[in-house]
């Protein structure tokens, strides 16, 4: 069986999570064939790379790849010289052989001692205290890029918010009414002007409230990121508070837990907003607090008496860890749903606010 | 391909590195768009114009993207609130059909016309996130449909204005899409993995930079001597080293043209340049923003008294 030109590279890409098509391989070997990438394993290198890394972190995992390929040996290119024979061109040509003379073989590089070790940072150094760093050897010579996942991606959540639709028509007039219009005309036998009707606007409202309390501190960056998405959301009106562990104890500006609001003033400010609550539950700890739970039942009763209504609930802790502590507990409260906090959930949380949970 | 290659040295505005000529001849092969990046007056713009100058492909049909730009409004246009007024009149029969009301946009319109040529979408990100993948479709098949055309009169359409409901491009020589972006959102990602990247950099060794300016502004030898242009670039890097990380925006290649220039036009001799090394000349100029004027005020300062 003819094995396709770089077919192993590709699939071994897909493999680690690399989202790549057929069409982006059928668009490498096109390349090929057109001469792009050809003659030195460097070049090879470079078209893999313009076609198939979109982002650092790639282009760092695709280099590592391929100073891990292991060097042809006389067997493999004359197979493959025999391949470029039928086909147009091959990635692999017997010059390749001297240029892959020039690159560093695997081994050396992990033989020079990668074993960590650990230092104790000296009391002079800014940081004070001989706290105990795992000093890994530069031998690595290689930028670690760590890009955040956030469980929900920024953009995941802009899409999200605009199945939050509440369309009314507001503002300045400036859509044409067709059936006026016509109808105008009609009972008038000519048109003076056409007529015009407001647009119709998202007037949907939504009222975050974010739990920042230390067992939330894996999810911090999170609360920004809502706060961002409202931006772009096309939503009618938002905004965000946080609270620490309950939202009965009190509400406050920003992420840090300061500049409380008293949760009267809140309501009166924001009256009828669907409301979504992004906290743990108590299933960060894993311990049930019976009197939260109380609370929390108390908080939605007073939510509801302020029309911030439905209510529904994303936990960042996956649905198996909330058996058995508060999370359970309040994932039953009448009136609450909870749902993981991730694209489905998401999903699910605002299909519940827009009305699919109102009783 | 009898096309002749891309080099990015064949005008007299612009040079492109082998680097970025190889992923335009790539792009260009491929038919894939290219997205340009990079800082904000480094020539992400005057690609699009060196590839069609250099090609030979007359004019760039230059897009620009603002806030409120629609993907179908490239394509084409409907004007339905002429239609109205028209159909007002009983003695014009035109009114009785669409096609004389649909107009071709400028991407639409470089689609039908089947030559190829350089389509410069400038400045995607300023458009709503859903612009650029509502054009991923287009760029990709170069195809395009005018469901507000209805089917009775597709003939007629054909006849006069040359298009039926579906235009489609050349498939062989398709316009060369050139998109910039100045990052101001993060674009999607089926469309980021549909162009091909270029990231132009700030050109940073002295002769490169003369080069630039030489081919920008037009002075001759011996207008403008080898000298001033030498010692001018090296300020101008002198300052650049210094803005860069403490500015927001560093003063990059466009900025350097118009220096050049007004220190011709006041005839500055190389040892002015050169008598503070920090605050040359008009140095002022090189900066956008108040704040970066002022940071870079109290920034030259402080580093010429540590000197």
């Amino acid at each position: 069986m003819i094995r396709l030109p770089l077919e192993g590279l590709f699939l071994h890409l897909v493999r680690n999570g690399f989202p790549l098509s057929v069409r982006d391989y059928q668009d490498a070997i096109v390349a090929l064939r057109l001469g792009h990438g050809t003659l030195t394993r460097d070049r090879l290198r470079w078209l893999c790379e313009t076609l198939w890394a979109h982002t650092d972190e790639e282009r760092i995992r695709l280099a590592r790849l391929f100073r891990d390929l292991p060097q042809p040996t006389p067997e493999a290119i004359r197979t493959m010289t025999g391949v470029r024979e039928q086909e147009v061109t091959t990635p692999a040509s017997p010059r390749e052989t001297a240029e892959a003379e020039t690159m560093v073989p695997r081994n050396e590089d992990q033989e020079e001692g990668r074993a960590p070790s650990v230092e104790f940072a000296s009391a002079a150094e800014p940081g004070g205290v001989g706290l105990p760093q795992a000093v890994v050897p530069s031998a690595l010579r290689q930028s670690h890029i760590l890009t955040p996942r956030p469980s929900v991606s920024l953009r995941q959540m802009i899409v999200t918010w605009r199945r939050f639709r509440l369309a009314r028509r507001f503002g300045p007039k400036v859509q044409l009414d067709i059936d006026a219009t016509i109808a105008e005309k009609s009972r008038r036998g000519t048109l003076v002007e056409p007529v015009l009707v407001p647009a119709r606007r998202n007037q949907a409202r939504l009222l975050v409230l974010f739990d920042a309390s230390p067992s939330m501190v894996p999810w911090c960056g999170m609360g920004k990121m809502v706060a961002d998405s409202f931006g772009r959301s096309q939503l009618g009106f938002t905004a965000i508070y946080y609270f620490n562990n309950d939202p009965e104890d009190g509400l406050f500006d920003s992420e840090r837990l300061t500049r409380p609001k008293l949760p009267q003033d809140v309501a009166r400010e924001h009256p009828g907003c669907a409301l979504l609550v992004v906290g743990d539950a108590g299933a960060a700890r894993g311990r049930t607090d019976r009197e939260r739970v109380r609370s929390t039942r108390r908080f939605v009763q007073r939510a509801y008496d302020t029309s911030w209504w439905p209510i529904a609930w994303l936990n960042p802790m996956p649905r198996s860890r909330w058996a058995g502590n508060s999370a359970a507990r309040i994932a039953i409260i009448p009136g609450i749903a909870m749902f993981e906090l991730k694209e489905d959930g998401l999903v699910q949380a605002v299909d519940h606010l827009r009305g699919k949970g109102r009783h | 391909m009898n096309e002749p290659r891309y080099t990015g040295k064949g005008t007299d505005f612009y040079l492109a590195s082998d680097s970025i000529a190889e992923i335009v001849n790539l792009a260009i092969d491929l038919k894939r768009p290219i997205l340009v990046e990079g800082e904000p007056g480094c020539g992400k713009t005057m690609l699009a114009y060196s590839i069609a100058a250099e090609k030979k492909l007359g004019e760039v049909v230059k897009i620009s993207v603002k806030s409120t730009s629609r993907a179908q409004d490239l394509l084409y246009r409907l004007n339905a609130l002429r239609r109205l007024q028209d159909a007002q009149n009983p003695n014009n029969p035109q009114a009785q059909y669409v096609y004389p009301y649909l107009s071709l946009g400028p991407l639409g319109a470089a689609i039908h016309r089947k030559k190829r040529c350089v389509v410069l979408l400038d400045e995607i990100d300023k458009a709503d996130i859903d612009f650029p993948n509502d054009l991923l479709d287009v760029l990709d098949r170069f195809t395009y449909q005018i469901d507000e055309l209805p089917e009775a009169e597709e003939q007629q359409c054909l006849k006069e204005r040359s298009f039926g409901r579906t235009v489609e491009g050349n498939k062989d020589a398709p316009p060369i899409v050139v998109i910039t972006s100045n990052r101001e959102k993060r674009l999607p990602e089926p469309f980021l993995r549909r162009c091909l990247y270029v990231r132009v950099k700030f050109p940073e060794s002295v002769d490169e930079l003369q080069d630039i300016v030489r081919k920008n502004t037009k002075l001759s030898p011996d207008a403008l001597s080898d000298g001033v242009l030498v010692s001018a670039v090296e300020a101008f890097l002198r300052v650049r080293r210094l803005a860069v990380g403490n500015t927001q925006k560093p003063p990059s290649t466009s900025e350097l043209i118009d220096w050049v220039q007004i220190l011709h036009w006041n005839g500055k001799t190389p040892e002015s340049l050169n008598q503070d090394p920090k605050r040359p000349p008009h140095w002022g100029i090189l900066f956008k923003t108040m704040a970066d004027l002022d940071s870079y005020e109290s920034l030259s300062r402080t580093d010429a008294k540590a000197d």
